[in-house]
């Protein structure tokens, strides 16, 4: 145990040095297995080099880049900006309107978009404008985008929940069923943030014009093609059609022939989003490889083990675990970026999670809950780490495509919406069935 | 603290603690420790390497022993298949030590398990067929979406007319749930392992089964260099036959409960004797084709087989 | 090939639900293409510094440090990847010696992973050739790499 400590203070000491997070897991991976194994290099590095073809070539992670190529696509046939048209023909009159039409256009971007990330940066481009535009204060209307994005990695399809399946052995359909309501939630909770920000401070986001109904028509029916998208995809998964690759491959082929009738990608156009997929795919390969070879050496440290082994012994009953668990996010959150913090952890809280008993209602079927219950709150937990500062990725993302705002004015306008993502995790830690309802109807 | 003196065993395994190898490796640890009073014991790491890559860990020296599934490495093994052909009227005890006799007889000077020492050979019973919605006979199954593994298994599927969809275990269950496969091929405990009774209420048994799964308990080489001259003979002496039989056992207990499971819980049919017939006619085929790629190695195919067969009766009997 | 392995993908499905044929052994045609196209795109990716990377401690490094510090972190990667390059090399040969093929289409396994093993070395030499650039260049305009990652 002691050993395994020493690497995860190794892991973060190198990352802080800003060696790349995939280097610095597989490199302490390496030479802690090494350690362990007297230091046996064939046994240390043959394995590894293993872990790189084994990686490369599983099939649940050729989803990736469908769906990252499909979030592409999407965002360059301009769905976005419908999206947030539609979404302000109703609420746009309100005061805090323009706002709270960014949280839910954000929602509906997050249903056919992998990423917080892409989420964040897309959104920002249209939604940013528009908010100046009617005197809104910079600080709500970039939280808004910020905390919005965040909802890209919850509400389905989501690359962190591919990617969490794959390490847990869970089924990723059922985990993308499962972050549905939690993302209903988020969006409602959001909303009554801004409600909240406006009551306090009615300056920050001044009432818009107010739409009328033929306009507003006319905004909807823009939208089907991704309300269609969205069902083809998710409905295909959850009536069973069709495997989640062949949904990924059916969104991605969608969103291009929806850019395509468009006329909104070029040859060039296409070309662009292809390299930026394999870029993005690699990027994310080369961190879960360097995360498996760490989970090797902290199997073969026995942390999994010596952990369950502290849970059972002292006895401290679920709640107080997950709250401990809840605890190491946060701090782990505030210096992170999303799947980092992930792969580290999971390997060893997941083995500690399927262990607690939760859902032992459902007799055989209850690690299974529990490990998609568990995947919905890293989620969300990791969200938040995305708005925690230092280093919350989406406040950088949007600052990077705003550019005249401070990152510290972005930070002060989030504080409401990251305690409502506080509420949202009590929530989903109180009422789990949040997570687990629609994959349980699923069963039957 | 373990004693400085002491040896760990370090088995590796790719299924969950749940699986039948609950039974196998703790039981094989007693007999080592049994045999070496103590001074060599073992224990089990879970996802130490993907299952492909399970022969290369222990070849590498990172595990000391684990168990790999010969179908999930095609191109290095065939002489293994031979056990695998449908029409053996044996259970997983009865097959297991028979092939354990075959390799050490034939099949071992085919060199395909080089870079391990192999401690024993074993299988999993017969191979049967599970489906959503009820089917009429054989002729039926024609252009049936079913879920296979590999090995003869996929040779099966193919020469009765099915379309293979290739998913691995954990995705049985909602390849099925969700319709992608009408139905699935694989033994009959995983109606428990893997709650298929759910999503497939139609059991269709076919006597001898469609195919059954080879596997191997393997050893590292440099595991047993590590040990004393005593202890390694010792270790050595919980091999063989008797590990290739409590295994079998193992995996036939399973089979007992899986079946009882389904018996309770599912509609079972069993094919017709025309049906029968017309399958042992279709297993004839893959029977010379395997027997012929089995040749290729250097092995007397036929005499193996024939040792098979006759191994399994007398077992039964 | 991305497209391809999305050509693939739709052709299967409507392939199975429409003439219910669907094409034999499109999964491991796809595991082959998306090894083969992420091993191509690292090199890329590590040349442009595009891996996650934590900066939130970048403003505690004067530029002279963080010269000394990129140089070195440059090198260690280099160095790592060209060790497992060799590595997978390793594994490579043990593809071939064996003759691993695929389940369904019987394809050698081995051309792979020579791929990848020459894909990794040349990543090697990219960052390895990173190091010798951020050792040379003139300090002001070097204004260490960032980059985001896009999850
Ligand atoms: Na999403
Ligand atoms: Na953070």
């Amino acid at each position: 145990m002691a050993i395994s400590l020493l690497g995860f203070a190794a892991v973060i000491s190198l990352a802080f040095l800003r060696v790349p997070i995939a280097f610095a897991m597989g490199l302490v991976g390496v030479i802690g297995f090494a350690w362990l194994n007297d230091w046996n290099w064939t046994a240390t590095l043959s394995p590894a080099a293993g872990t790189v073809l084994d990686s490369l070539q599983t099939e649940m992670l050729s989803v990736i880049p469908l769906f990252v190529l499909m979030g592409l696509l999407v965002s360059r046939a301009g769905l976005a900006g419908e999206l947030y048209q539609a979404s302000n023909a109703f609420l746009g009159h309100r005061r805090g309107g323009l706002a709270m039409a960014t949280i839910i256009a954000c929602g509906g971007f997050s249903a056919i978009s992998g990423s917080s990330l892409a989420t964040a940066a897309t959104m920002s481009k249209v939604a940013m404008p528009e908010m100046r535009k009617y005197g809104y204060d910079d600080q709500l209307a970039t939280a808004s985008i910020a905390a919005g994005g965040t909802l890209g990695i919850l509400i389905p399809p989501s690359v962190i929940l591919i990617i969490y399946g794959v390490m847990t052995e869970q089924s990723i359909d059922k985990l993308f069923l499962a972050g549905i309501l939690p993302g209903l939630v988020g969006i409602a909770l959001y909303l009554a943030a801004v409600r909240f920000i406006v009551w306090r401070r009615p300056d920050f986001g001044p009432a818009g014009m107010s739409t009328g109904w033929r306009e507003r028509s006319t905004a909807v029916r823009n939208v089907w093609p991704i309300v269609l998208l969205f069902i083809a995809v998710l409905g295909g998964i959850y009536w069973g059609i069709y495997t989640t690759t062949e949904a990924a491959g059916i969104g991605a082929a969608g969103a291009l022939l929806i850019a395509l009738v468009r006329r909104k990608l070029g040859r060039m156009a296409l070309l662009q989003a292809l390299v930026e997929t394999l870029q993005t795919t690699a990027s994310l390969f080369a961190v879960l490889i360097g995360a498996v070879i760490f989970q090797r050496f902290v199997v073969r440290a026995g942390l999994p083990e010596a952990l369950l082994g502290i849970v059972t012994a002292f006895d401290v009953g679920p709640m107080a675990v997950i709250v401990l668990i809840l605890l190491v996010y946060f701090l782990l959150g505030c210096v992170f970026e999303s799947l980092s913090m992930m792969l580290l952890t999971v390997p060893v809280f997941a083995p500690v999670i399927a262990g607690l008993g939760l859902f032992s209602e459902y007799g055989p079927m209850s690690e299974e809950l529990a490990l998609i219950w568990f995947g919905i709150f890293v989620v969300i937990a990791t969200e938040i780490s995305l708005i925690t500062p230092p280093v919350g990725l989406n406040v950088y993302v949007l600052k990077g495509v705003v550019g005249d705002v401070t990152t510290g004015t972005i930070f002060k306008g989030i504080t409401p919406f990251w305690l409502v993502d506080i509420v949202r995790l009590i929530l989903l830690i109180l009422v789990p069935y949040l997570a687990i309802a629609i994959p349980l109807t699923m069963q039957n | 603290p373990e004693a400085r003196s002491e040896e760990v065993m370090r088995i590796s395994s790719w299924l969950p603690p749940s699986h039948v190898n609950t039974e196998i490796f703790p039981t094989w640890i007693e007999w080592i420790e049994e045999a070496t009073d103590g001074r060599v014991t073992g224990k089990i790491e879970y996802d130490l390497a993907s299952p492909p890559d399970q022969i290369d860990i222990v070849t590498d020296g990172a595990a000391d022993a684990s168990w790999i599934f010969h179908g999930y490495n095609p191109g290095r093994f065939v002489t293994t298949k031979l056990i695998e052909l449908p029409g053996l009227l044996a259970d997983a005890e009865a097959s297991s030590v028979a092939h354990q006799r075959a390799y050490e007889t034939y099949l071992k000077d085919a060199g395909e398990h080089e870079g391990v020492v192999v401690a024993a050979m074993m299988t999993h019973g017969p191979g049967q067929l599970y489906m959503r919605t009820a089917r009429d006979g054989l002729a039926a199954l024609d252009g049936a979406k079913i879920r296979i593994g590999g090995g003869v298994s996929a040779d099966v599927a193919e020469a009765l007319g099915m379309v293979g969809v290739q998913v691995p275990a954990p995705q049985v269950y909602e390849t099925l749930s969700g319709g992608v496969a009408d139905g699935a091929m694989m033994p009959i405990d995983t109606n428990k392992a893997l709650r298929l009774y759910e999503v497939t209420p139609e059991t269709y048994i076919m006597p001898g089964g469609f195919y059954r799964g080879s596997f191997a308990l393997i050893l590292s080489e440099a595991f047993l260099a590590r040990l004393s001259d005593e202890d390694r003979e010792a270790v050595l002496s919980t091999t063989g036959e008797r590990l290739a039989a409590m295994a079998g056992a193992a995996w036939a207990r399973a089979d007992i409960a899986g079946l009882e499971l389904v018996e309770e819980v599912t509609s079972m049919h069993t094919f017709s004797d025309e049906d029968q017939q017309t399958f042992a006619g279709i297993s004839a085929g893959i029977r010379q084709e395997t027997i012929d790629a089995v040749a290729d190695r250097g092995v007397d195919a036929a005499a193996a087989l024939e040792m098979i067969e006759e191994t399994a009766r007398a077992y039964v009997q | 090939m991305l497209m391809m392995i999305l050509a693939l993908t739709v052709v299967d499905v409507f392939g199975r639900y429409v003439l219910s044929a669907p094409v034999d052994g499109k999964t491991e045609l796809t595991r082959l293409m998306m090894a083969t196209m992420i091993a191509l795109a690292l090199p890329i990716v590590s040349a442009r510094s595009q891996h996650i990377t934590v900066d939130l401690f970048d403003g505690l490094f004067s530029a002279h440090a963080a010269r000394v510090r990129d140089v070195l972190v440059n090198l260690l990667c280099g160095v790592s990847a060209v060790i497992l390059a060799w590595w997978v090399m390793f594994r490579a040969e043990r593809l071939m010696k064996w003759g691993y093929v695929s389940d369904f289409l019987h394809l050698p396994l081995h051309p792979v992973a020579y791929f990848v093993a020459l894909m990794l070395a040349i990543t090697g030499c990219v960052l390895l050739g990173k190091a010798v650039f951020c050792a040379l260049i003139p300090l002001s305009s070097k204004g260490g790499d960032r980059s985001l990652d896009r999850v």
